[in-house]
């Protein structure tokens, strides 16, 4: 994936028809739901060292919430273990549309260290269309930070290195 | 007044002990290439968990490779002080899907007996608990590491909940959580049941963060092993880089320069500061105490961005491995010891400066926040008879008058003093205070180690990283690590140049059912902060 897609801005612009949904880039405060789908909680980590730390993230427009229904964005972490898959995809319907998905660390995007096996099935690379993928093992808030950002910009960036 | 014995036949009969030691009982088995592994057979296996009941050995892991199950034992009681690490283990070769279980009788070994159950198909008789541990019938087989696997049909035989208690099914309320809520637990699900304004039953459900650690960690390079190792769970990641390499150094018979054992516990230390700040940030959050965790965290991110500039690894994952340490400073491609020295010696600087500053203000912070106080005091007590028969260590063994500590006789720490604190009030008030303590103890012991960092010895300068070669003929090797919330253990075996089977021993799994015992009462209000106190990591329950 070269580019970040948000999928969301592209089916409210493209949908020929029904009404026009706000793309999820616009809209303000950006709301985050974060679900550790199975890993060793360094990346988990890091996105709370994010959202609890002196990142600027309320004034930047970010806010995470504990309920997937008024949640705009998905943010995962952790390998999706087969137990927590009907948890994300459950988490995913929830959520109003437009809405778009994020992959914070290797194991979120392609299983990283714990591919799939009989308890997990890997990233979300292969089963789902990923709007951001911020890879490391783990990434830095920093770059957390800079992959949520690139989400408010209206032009497309390039995927994040960590 | 004390009465003189009745003599009989004027001759003072003694009860004589007629039971082996745990010892004596291993020991006889059949002899192994592992000096300290022994094989027994049925009838010694049973003598031997029966022997336990008025032994001090203290089961430190039980696992199971399919053909046989393994005990592993220290001799005399908890490692600690002067004595440190007296390691036996006993194998029972499998005969049957089952074998005599050890938990009715050491209740340490039912996560390890539900895991074995869940893993292998493997049932301990006589077991405390059979609750399954991380099998919920999602995986695509059931008993996964058997040689046949059986494709798992979609429910397992055992109920998810049990029951519900009598006066919570009469007038009071069932509550679920997680295991996505959006919070800082992790993928678990916590079910309570409420009763006049108490939580009294609590169950967890755990398995979500289940990734098959012992899997991957079988049949793998010594590198792949040794990243997975600090994989485990972020929390103790150090502690398991440490105990798996020492432990792999033990199998090949490779000693490594003093000065890399004072880097590894140099960094133990940092580790246990951060997850104590972790812990208390997340308990002072859920007690509704903003600020204060606002400080807390902003001072483990302080830290994690120090470390990340003085030896490039915020959260001191890939540190160690075996035959050294890894590190990689930021700006320098080659990695020269004496850049590694000086970037430590930096590290230990700026910690300094937070123990003498911020460290000293959220202490005082802590103590003078009034909902932190109301919300841990008298709150999720742990009996000092709990804590005893599970042998608890870390910060809730500590605060329940136990202060085993396994730092006291590692060669890495020789030449620093070692000052264990312990409470006896076993409440989440107490563990968040002897956190507090751990970290200030930390802190001193990271200052005695920035002063030998400075060591100018030649002999002192030996290479930081020498790799080790995996024999071909088969070895096995032990170590164990004081972590951030007790003893974490590692069992290696090696075989044809590669990692042959790792076993891991975790405190996550026993602080867990301390945890679902010692909820029950609290105010439903206050179970958040209670349950944060406790600090347990759910990837570490589910490996
Ligand atoms: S990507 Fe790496 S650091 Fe993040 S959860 Fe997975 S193993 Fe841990």
């Amino acid at each position: 994936m070269s580019t970040v897609l948000i999928r969301a801005l592209f089916t409210s612009l493209l949908a020929p028809a029904g009404p026009a949904l706000p793309p999820v880039v616009s809209r303000s405060p950006l709301v985050f739901f974060h679900v550790d789908s199975g890993g060793c909680e360094a990346c988990s980590l890091e996105v709370e060292a994010l959202r609890k730390g002196d990142y600027g993230l309320a004034e930047a427009g970010i806010v995470f919430t504990d309920a997937p229904r008024v949640a705009d964005m998905l943010l995962v972490t952790g390998t999706c273990t087969r137990m927590m898959a009907p948890v994300v995809k459950a988490a995913w319907e929830a959520m109003p549309q437009p809405k778009g998905l994020l992959a914070v660390g290797a194991c979120a995007i392609d299983g990283g260290p714990f591919a799939e096996n009989y308890a997990v099935l890997g990233g979300l690379e292969k089963r789902a269309s990923v709007d951001c993928a911020i890879p490391g093992c783990p990434p830095t808030p920093d770059a957390i930070l800079q992959g949520i950002v690139s989400l408010l910009s209206p032009t497309p960036a390039p995927i994040m290195e960590a | 007044m004390s009465i003189p014995p009745i003599l009989f036949g004027g001759a003072l009969v003694t009860q004589e002990s007629s039971r082996p030691s745990v010892r004596a009982l291993v020991r006889n088995g059949q002899k192994t290439e592992t000096a300290w592994r022994f094989e027994l057979t049925e009838d010694a296996w049973f003598d031997l968990v029966e022997c336990l009941r008025d032994d001090p050995a203290v089961l430190l892991g039980l696992w199971c490779d399919g053909k046989a199950v393994h005990a592993f034992f220290n001799e005399g009681g908890v490692p600690g002080g002067e004595v440190g690490l007296r390691p036996l283990m006993a194998s029972l070769a499998l005969e049957g899907p089952r074998y005599r279980g050890f938990s009715a009788i050491r209740r340490r070994a039912a996560p390890f007996e539900r895991m074995i159950r869940d893993l292998w198909g493997i049932e301990a008789m006589d077991a405390a608990d059979t609750r399954p541990l991380v099998d919920r019938g999602a995986w695509t087989v059931t008993a996964p590491l058997a040689e046949r696997p059986v494709p798992a049909s979609g429910m397992t035989d055992m109920p998810e909940f049990s029951t519900p208690d009598p006066l919570v099914a009469a007038q009071g309320m069932v509550f679920s959580r997680g295991p996505a809520s959006g919070g800082t637990e992790g993928p678990v699900h916590f079910r309570l049941g409420v009763a006049n304004g108490r939580v009294r039953t609590v169950e967890t459900l755990t398995g979500f963060a289940h990734r098959g650690m012992e899997a991957r960690m079988a049949g793998v390079s010594l590198a792949d092993a040794a990243g997975l190792s600090g994989r485990i769970h972020v929390g103790a990641t150090l502690a398991h880089q440490w105990a798996f390499s020492a432990a792999v150094e033990q199998a090949v018979g490779m000693t490594v320069a003093p000065m890399i054992g004072h880097i590894r516990a140099m960094l133990c230390e940092i580790e246990r500061i951060y997850t104590h700040l972790t812990c208390l940030a997340r308990t002072a959050d859920a007690a509704g105490a903003e600020m204060l965790a606002a400080r807390l965290y902003k001072a483990r991110d302080i830290l994690s961005r120090v470390c990340q500039a003085a030896i490039g690894r915020r959260l001191l994952l890939d540190c160690v491995a075996p035959g050294g340490v890894t590190l990689a400073i930021a700006g320098h491609e080659q990695l020269h010891e004496d850049v590694v020295l000086e970037g430590l010696r930096t590290l230990c600087e700026e910690i300094a400066v937070f123990g003498t500053g911020d460290f000293l203000d959220i202490q005082a912070l802590w103590r003078a926040t009034g909902v932190v106080t109301s919300a841990l005091v008298g709150e999720g007590q742990v009996p000092r008879s709990l804590a005893d028969a599970l042998m608890l260590g870390g910060a809730v063994g500590r605060s329940c008058g136990r202060g085993a500590d396994l730092r006291q006789s590692m060669e890495a720490y020789s030449g620093v003093r070692i000052r264990t604190p312990v409470a006896i009030e076993g409440d989440a008030a107490a563990r968040c205070r002897i956190r507090f303590e751990d970290i200030a103890e930390s802190l001193r012991m990271i200052a005695a180690f920035s002063a030998m960092f400075t060591a100018e010895d030649e002999a002192e300068r030996a290479s930081f990283f020498t790799p080790v070669q995996v024999p071909q003929e088969r070895c096995e090797g032990y170590a164990a690590v004081e972590g951030p919330d007790g003893l974490i253990c590692h069992v290696v075996i090696l075989q044809a140049g590669q990692v042959e089977r790792t076993f891991i021993a975790e405190p996550a799994g026993v602080l867990q059912s301390v945890q679902e015992t010692a909820l029950q009462g609290c105010s439903p209000s206050k179970f958040d902060a209670v349950r944060c106190s406790f600090g347990v990591s759910v990837a570490a329950v589910d490996l």
